[in-house]
């Protein structure tokens, strides 16, 4: 399907402020412009040539400029199949539209571009270029930049190798730049960094070009700071560091259709100065001036010498701006004449910001910068894969399929990774959408698809099926394609009904599987939704197994109180997938809750007496206390620094060390819970205990209960560690099976947690709000009512734009960026993502405090009995 | 109760006529059945009824189920030839043995039932089921001669068994009987036809009849005010909803058996062993008398039980079992493809048997499916080789790798301790110490107990 503009609906109380006007493609990949005509054989001919491929990533901040910088390239180079050349419609799109657009899913575009002989000698690198080929084939996934989406970028780093940056050079680098770069860095994808949106910095902020050489050096220095912190430049990528004077930073407007880097303006001046381009690149940026009457670079700047950049690079600009805006007519066409720039006849009569545009576009045309940027400057799947298979790959570094990998061999055995599913015209069907590593993937071929849980050696996850069909996909164009080779970006079909939402597919069958990925947000807010109709049940849960599907991210469960639960990573998001569910995946009308968060149990002192419970027939005795974790455990084992498969003497000595625990009792750490996994630990503090290591799965399951269901509300449990400290058992095994400890397990864990001073724990969104000095008063007025506190308040250097970070709780963010809105006059926009938990102050024990309100809503909402759990119901007397 | 004078005590338990009946049938070895609550004067009233049928009658101690529930087999341990049941019972048909039901009888003003009748349902000619609690079996009669003038298309329901209160027993083929009701439609109309109204409050028995018997709308009397049932969306529902989605991610499923008085019980397991043997289910018949917690907890490896039991059976609402107990129409609901009805819930096993009112063909569905609890695949196991019989092995066509089925092996090996293991040499040498004395309940030389006794 083509992308399409439309109107969403919003929260009730936003839609009267503003109107989202969101771009979905409800394929993944849309073709927007097409004017280079393939044959499938022609594109299936390039797709062999390995190292002319790019597969990038437009990555950035949300409102940055991608999509639009994205629709400049894709004027230039984007290819269609030419048997459907004819049927290409263009994106009817107006550009006021463009500008206040949110990308929500991922697009893909493929593009070819062919690089001149002299660009050719910038690639020194024999794997980023075959030798006697000029074409390029770039595959460009244009991604969200709200937080909300996040997993989608995720889903489509994991499938490219390079990544184009975009830094409005306004607002600078945003929390969502750090977060999508870090995560590029940690997937080893290659950066190139754009600054975007040249235009406003000239005409609306009318900085001075030394001014807008700070900008432009803060923002360089700020990209370059987090590449550092997450990469060194002798690690296995090589330089990471992006360099204007090597040419890997862009500048220019998106919106205008014009860019360059400093290889452009070096190749305009290098014959002038007799120095060789690449030479007077590095001229062109950083500490160098040039004195234009003594004709002399120096160092330093001295009183009748300019910065090179300024002088070369920004005036000129500036001059056709100037003369163009401010109606200079002569001065303009004296200018265009030096520039070399011919104008078309229907151009002529154009004058101020049209004719600006055109000017710009003539001169600087953006698609030829940006396109010889990622072919220099980005990895082709041969050089990428050598060092990003250690990171894609789970089984051993010298497995056949590691190898196919490293060395992006074709005929080496397959490895394909799936990254998401994009629904089909078929309902209910998807095609596979992911990246073929090693080998080719071809049409009715037999192969393993693994899913996220397959483990070599056993069958769970696992099938072997035919492919049905290899396709090409070119947004609402899917060709069939005999097959593909690795480093290329395919469908499949068939496959969607063996796969949730990632997996891998391979033909070696002792090959392990392709990474999982990481996202960056959690599924924190939900909404329960029924059918309006309660006959339509069976439709709803058909539904939502398919939105599971198409969204990287969602989660559609159902939960013990029956509710079916859709959860997600903020409100838009949801918003977004309630919509998807009525209209497109369940087509029945449909009820929904207002969104609210998931609690966690949790405790904040040491149980204040040793719980005993005794079984039911009373001849076993559990001993048994529950103490909250150090700050940070909790954390350490949601991110797996620490956890169950550790070998249990590292993890003693890493708790020792850095929690403090005794090592002893660390390496006696029994289990983790909920689902073997959760951020609670069962301790076995005993001595002696006879037949102890017989009951050991039995007080295992009923800890996986315990801390599944907590006491309070039957919520998950969250930073307890329970020690055993005594157990007395009947010396006959008949009497001491699972029957009897398990259910006494449940209570003596229910009695710790009651004598601990329980508490809930609500989660906590990190919000970063960038606004102009004045609003700030506004922001503290909205966050303080919404119990947020501010813990960074600061401007951004250059700019008159602050930037407030605060912790909100997730709970009081529902609508919040609408509040923020009309308490600033529309000029702050937040930013939300998940940080951490935090206690929600008070004690549910006490009535009227809020926790006991939460607790009692929760019990009431899973038909549990209204009130207190009774410790006496645990707790047994000696 | 105490207070009672003999000759009321001798009314509420129907000696007379509990005498006549077994004089009629000519019974020899007639049990009685009490409730936990009226046990304590079950002596006396078989003394009474001794004398009036100078025959010896035995009373059934603690029953093996629920006790609204007629215990046959504890009767069957003496040979008995007849029950005699006291105080609530679910009426469920029983096969074996004749029972005469006493029911207990609770007073109400029918004056008020009938003019709140009449305030509510206005419309005369609405087709109504009327449906009531076995306790007010006494006073139906009365009400049913005043309605019925009044109300053309009432229908009046009766229970279907015999005992003390008249006009409970009219049995015939042409009736429709569910959880012990007996009625007979206006041959031209449906069940969804009707409105039913239930005299009695929202219990157990109310809900089991509503949630069973899908009429357009349910009502049941409470606080002398007629009131709107809300059947979809209640927090039972949905619950069950849940667990039948665990029940759908089962891999063993145990069936417990909790009667043996409940006509056509084993056709239900042997239902229940097919379909879950078509799913490739593994399942386990379990027989543990009643239920509860620690029982079922010793089964570990099993996912879910289904249970087949009497509908009135108040451990389905429990929250202290480890593992979801399930009714056997939520395994047709989970698995058979054809049931697609979430609408009415057939909690009577009986209904879902062929010939039952809710009988479908069985169809297994085979399309892969999604968990809505665990977010993953599952119906996926035509892969993995099945063993047919628990000690089967079964060789892998592809490898030649001789595999054991799906269960037991897999689980031991799983567990942290497996029995008896050797340890040589793993475990440090200590010298001899002596063990422990006195009572399991409470060692005496258990340490913390030797702490406390120190104080």
């Amino acid at each position: 399907m083509v992308s399409m503009k439309i109107i969403l609906p919003l929260p009730k109380n936003l839609k009267t402020m503003l109107f989202y006007i969101c771009k979905i493609s409800i394929g993944v990949l849309s073709v927007h412009v097409l004017n280079v005509n393939f044959t499938v054989d022609e594109i299936r001919a390039m797709m062999d040539k390995k190292r002319n491929i790019r597969n990038m990533s437009v990555i950035a901040h949300v409102d940055h400029g991608k999509s639009t910088l994205t629709d400049s390239l894709v004027s230039k180079a984007g290819i269609i199949a030419g048997a459907k050349a004819g049927e290409t419609r263009f994106t009817d799109t107006r550009k006021d539209e463009q500008e206040r657009c949110i990308t929500i899913k991922s697009t893909a575009i493929s593009m070819y571009f062919e690089l001149e002989e002299k660009d050719l000698v910038f690639i020194t690198n024999p794997d980023q270029r075959d030798k006697d080929e000029k074409g390029f084939l770039i595959n460009l996934i244009d991604s969200p930049g709200h937080v909300d989406f996040s997993s989608e970028v995720t889903a489509a780093l994991r499938v490219t190798d390079g990544a184009l940056v975009v830094v409005d050079c306004v607002s600078g680098v945003c929390v969502q730049t750090e977060t999508v770069l870090r995560q590029a860095i940690a997937e080893r994808i290659k950066p190139v960094l754009f600054m975007n949106k040249m235009d406003r910095a000239l005409l609306e902020l009318q900085l001075d070009s030394e001014d807008l050489y700070q900008t432009f050096q803060r923002i360089v220095e700020n990209v370059n700071v987090i590449i550092a912190t997450y990469s060194d430049d002798d690690g296995p990528m090589g330089e990471v560091r992006v360099d204007p004077s090597k040419g890997s930073v862009g500048f220019g407007s998106g919106l205008h259709g014009w860019a360059f880097t400093l290889k452009q303006f070096s190749e305009m001046y290098a014959e002038k100065f007799k120095i060789d381009v690449v030479k007077l690149m590095n001229r062109l940026w950083g500490e160098s001036f040039f004195n234009p009457k003594t004709k002399k670079w120096s160092k330093q700047k001295e009183t009748d010498n300019k910065r090179s950049f300024c002088m070369y690079v920004l005036d000129p600009i500036y001059k056709v701006f100037d003369s163009i805006m401010n109606y200079k007519k002569d001065e303009a066409d004296t200018l265009l004449q030096k520039l070399g720039i011919v104008l078309k006849p229907e151009d002529k009569d154009k004058d101020g910001k049209a004719l600006l545009k055109v000017v710009m576009r003539t001169w600087l045309p953006a698609g030829e910068a940006l396109l010889q940027m990622i072919a220099i400057h980005l990895p082709s799947p041969v050089t990428a894969q050598k060092y990003r298979m250690e990171m894609l790959y789970e089984g051993p570094l010298d497995d056949e399929a590691a190898i196919g990998i490293k060395n992006c061999d074709p005929n080496g055995p397959l490895m394909m990774y799936v990254s998401k599913m994009v629904p089909t015209s078929d309902k209910g069907r998807f095609y596979a959408f992911g990246r073929v590593f090693s080998g080719k993937v071809s049409t009715g071929m037999k192969a393993r698809i693994m899913g996220p849980n397959f483990q070599p050696g056993k069958k769970d996850d696992l099938y072997e099926k035919a492919i049905q069909r290899t396709i090409l996909m070119m947004g609402r164009y899917v060709e069939a394609i005999e097959d593909v080779p690795c480093g290329n970006i395919c469908g499949l079909v068939g496959v969607d009904q063996f796969l949730i939402k990632t997996g891998t597919i391979t033909t070696y069958k002792d090959a392990h599987n392709m990474k999982v990925m990481k996202f960056s947000v959690s599924p924190v807010v939900r909404v329960a939704v029924e059918p309006k109709n309660p006959a339509d049940l069976p439709k709803l849960v058909e539904g939502l197994k398919r939105l599971a599907k198409s969204d990287p991210m969602v989660q559609c469960i159902i939960e013990e109180s029956g509710e079916h639960i859709i959860a997600g990573a903020g409100e838009l998001h949801l918003e977004i997938c309630l919509k998807d569910l009525e209209e497109d995946h369940a087509c029945i009308p449909i009820k929904k809750s207002d969104p609210v968060v998931s609690y966690r149990e949790t405790i904040s002192e040491q149980s204040n007496q040793m719980c005993l419970s005794k079984s039911p027939n009373k001849h076993n005795r559990l001993f048994m206390m529950a103490c909250p974790m150090p700050d940070g455990l909790a954390e350490d084992i949601d991110s797996g620094e620490v956890n169950p498969r550790d070998d249990f003497k590292v993890r003693a000595r890493y708790l020792n060390e850095k929690y403090d625990y005794d090592v002893t009792e660390a390496r006696k750490i029994w289990c983790f819970g909920p689902d073997g996994t959760g951020p609670n630990i069962l301790v076995d503090c005993t001595k002696g205990v006879q037949y102890l290591n017989e009951i050991k799965d039995s007080v295992v399951a009923g800890f996986q209960w315990a801390t599944k269901e907590g006491v309070l509300s039957e919520e998950n449990l969250r930073g307890v560690r329970f020690n055993i400290h005594d157990v007395t058992l009947h010396a006959d095994a008949i009497h001491r099976g699972g029957g009897q400890i398990i259910p006494t397990t449940r209570r003596c864990l229910y009695a710790c947690l009651l004598t601990a001073s329980p508490r809930l724990m609500e989660p906590v969104y990190l919000c970063e709000i960038q606004c102009p000095e004045i609003a700030v008063g506004g922001i503290y007025g909205v966050l303080n009512r919404r119990r947020g506190h501010v813990f960074e308040e600061q401007q951004i250097a250059g700019t008159p734009m602050f930037v407030v970070k605060a912790y909100l709780p997730v709970n009081e963010s529902f609508g919040f960026t609408a509040d923020l809105r009309s308490n600033t006059g529309g000029q702050a926009f937040p930013q939300c993502v998940f940080d951490h938990w935090q206690i929600l102050p008070g004690d549910p024990m006490e009535p009227n405090t809020r926790p006991y309100q939460v607790v009692q809503e929760t019990r009431k909402r899973k038909g549990l009995k209204e009130g207190l759990p009774d410790l006496n119901a645990y707790l047994d007397k000696l | 109760m105490d207070k009672m004078n003999d000759i009321s005590r001798d009314d509420f338990y129907a000696i007379e006529k509990c005498g006549k009946w077994i004089d009629e049938r000519n019974l020899n070895k007639v049990c009685l059945q009490f409730p936990d609550n009226l046990l304590p004067d079950s002596v006396e009233i078989a003394l009474r009824l001794e004398n009036r049928i100078n025959k010896k009658v035995y009373i059934l101690g603690d029953t093996s189920y629920g006790s609204c529930c007629v215990d046959e087999v504890a009767a069957q341990h003496i040979n008995a030839d007849s029950i005699i049941h006291f105080g609530h019972a679910c009426l469920n048909p029983t096969s074996r043995i004749p029972v005469f039901h006493v029911l207990p009888k609770q007073e109400i003003d029918i004056t008020e039932v009938i003019d709140k009748f009449k305030l509510y349902f206005a419309d005369q000619s609405e087709r109504i089921l009327f449906f009531y609690d076995i306790t007010y079996a006494h006073k139906i009669e009365n009400i049913y001669k005043i309605l019925s003038s009044v109300y053309n298309n009432l229908i009046f329901t009766s229970l279907n068994c015999t005992s003390n209160v008249e006009f409970t027993d009219v049995i015939d083929d042409s009736f429709t009987t569910i959880l012990g009701r007996c009625f007979k439609l206006d041959k031209k109309y449906k069940i969804e036809d009707y409105v039913a109204f239930f005299l009695g409050n929202d219990g157990k028995t109310f809900t089991t009849l509503a949630m069973t018997i899908p009429a357009k709308k349910w009502y049941y009397f409470e606080n002398n005010n007629v009131v709107e049932y809300e059947i979809f969306n209640t927090p039972w529902l949905k619950r069950r909803r849940f667990l039948v989605e665990k029940l759908k991610d089962a891999k063993v499923v145990g069936i417990v058996i909790a009667t043996l008085g409940i006509k056509d019980y084993l056709t239900i397991i042997t239902m229940l062993k097919n379909i879950l043997k078509a799913k490739k289910k593994k399942s386990y018949i379990l027989s543990v008398g009643k239920i509860n917690p620690a029982k079922l907890a010793n089964f570990l490896e099993i996912d879910a039980f289904v249970v087949i039991t009497c509908p009135e059976n108040e451990i389905f609402d429990s929250r202290e079992f480890l593992k979801p107990l399930l009714m056997p129409y939520e395994v047709e609901l989970a698995f058979n493809s054809l049931r697609e009805c979430y609408t009415h819930y057939c909690i009577d096993f009986r209904q879902i048997l062929p010939g039952g009112m809710n009988y479908v063909d069985f169809k297994t569905s085979t399309d892969l499916d999604v968990s809505l609890i665990t977010g993953e695949l599952r119906n996926c196991d035509e892969s993995i080789p099945c063993a047919d019989k628990m000690n089967a092995l079964v060789i892998n066509n592809s490898s030649g790798i001789v595999a054991i089925g799906k269960a037991g092996a897999e689980f031991l090996h799983n567990r942290s301790w497996k029995g008896v293991e050797q340890r040589l040499g793993e475990d440090a040498i200590h010298s001899a110490e002596i063990g422990r004395c006195g009572l399991p309940s409470c060692y005496e030389n258990e340490s913390i107990f030797m702490k406390k006794n120190n104080e």
